[in-house]
């Protein structure tokens, strides 16, 4: 404003090269000490709406409870419902509901954490079930050791290809309600192969939590076993 | 997306680095977003307008995005495809269809142009 009247006034150019997830970053490192000093080990489910992860965990939980202990982080826009579920089958369950947000931070998992561990409890394996979206989730760390992404068969072969930002962190890609295979377009090699395109040590596994096929490999893929 | 929340974040930044080097405005805002990072420049710059609006401090600022493209390794013999606009379809050098990607998925403030506050103690400049 002064370049014509030599006022005074300066200008100055300020160097910054941050990110603006770095806050975020640091709190899911955060969340990952807290998961850890407590011996348990954190799982983050991405997909969209409808690709059965709540269903999925049903079946998990029924696997691998009692022996080992299962919390779970529900995170929905509105209602309890999916937190009621997981309760039904023994689990520790917390709900978020994000009032509209299309995606978890690591600020709120690290409330829902602290919840979770409340009374002292022993947990071995912690379950966040994101937002149903297969876009934003993936943009926010959450202190996760292990994330997945689910496809359903009838989503499409083509996911992958559609949405690499999604596909490119992930240590896991379940396809899920294989059972549907005989009814649906889908190509499991190409799925696979479009997501090795961009993640090439990606775990893939094939599972129904309805007829049971592929159980093992999935929770082989988490680290556990039945 | 979320664009306009992370437009919000972008603007809080801005403020706290005004406010750091007791600037009267924002001028010019050099930001960069990855390609893989999953967020519309448009949309994102879009907020960032409607939010400048009821800052004093950034009214007068001039968003500048620059795109940062990641560069995929290929799986299979290593050759590096930099700054690539979209998935490789395959590797030039031995037909590889597996890439690590790299970079090119973070949304970072890279520089900030500040007016400062006029001096009011009158000319003490050199005496810090």
């Amino acid at each position: 404003m002064c370049d014509t009247c030599g006022c005074g006034e300066r200008q100055v150019d300020v160097e910054v090269k941050e990110s603006l997830f770095s806050k975020n970053r640091a709190l899911g490192e955060e969340n990952r000490r807290l998961v850890e000093a407590k011996g348990a080990k954190l799982v983050n489910l991405i997909s969209a709406p409808g690709s059965g992860k709540t269903t999925l965990l049903e079946a998990t939980i029924t696997h691998l409870m009692p022996k080992v202990s299962i919390g779970v982080i529900e995170g929905d826009i509105e209602t309890e419902r999916d937190a009621q579920r997981i309760r039904a089958t023994g689990a520790r369950a917390v709900q978020i509901t994000t009032g509209g947000a299309c995606h978890l931070d690591a600020v709120l998992v690290h409330k829902a954490l602290h919840t979770l561990f409340e009374g002292d409890s022993h947990l071995d394996l912690i379950f966040i079930e994101n937002v149903g979206n297969l876009v934003c989730p993936a943009s926010f760390y959450l202190g996760e050791h292990l994330r997945c992404i689910l496809v359903s068969v009838p989503e499409g072969s083509d996911k992958p290809s559609k949405y690499p930002t999604t596909f490119k962190d992930a240590d896991v890609f379940a396809i899920t309600k294989i059972d549907l295979l005989p009814y649906f377009d889908f190509s499991i090699d190409e799925a696979a192969r479009e997501a090795r395109r961009i993640n090439p040590g990606i775990q893939i596994v094939e599972v129904s939590a309805k007829t049971q096929e592929g159980m093992a490999d999935w929770i082989h893929a988490l680290g556990m076993k039945i | 997306m979320h664009e306009f929340s992370l437009a919000e974040g972008l603007a809080r930044e801005l403020l706290r680095i005004a406010r750091e080097h007791k600037a009267s405005a924002v001028r010019e805002v050099y930001v960069s977003i990855g390609a893989l990072s999953g967020i519309v420049r448009e949309s994102f710059s879009f907020g960032f307008e409607i939010i400048k609006e009821h800052e004093p401090m950034l009214k007068e600022s001039q968003l500048h995005i620059e795109v940062d493209y990641p560069t995929y390794r290929c799986g299979q013999c290593g050759y590096l495809i930099e700054r690539s606009s979209v998935v490789p379809a395959q590797c030039p050098m031995c037909n590889g269809v597996e890439f690590y990607p790299s970079g090119g998925d973070d949304l970072k403030i890279m520089r900030v142009e500040l007016d400062l506050e006029e001096e009011t103690s009158g000319g003490g400049d050199e005496h810090v």
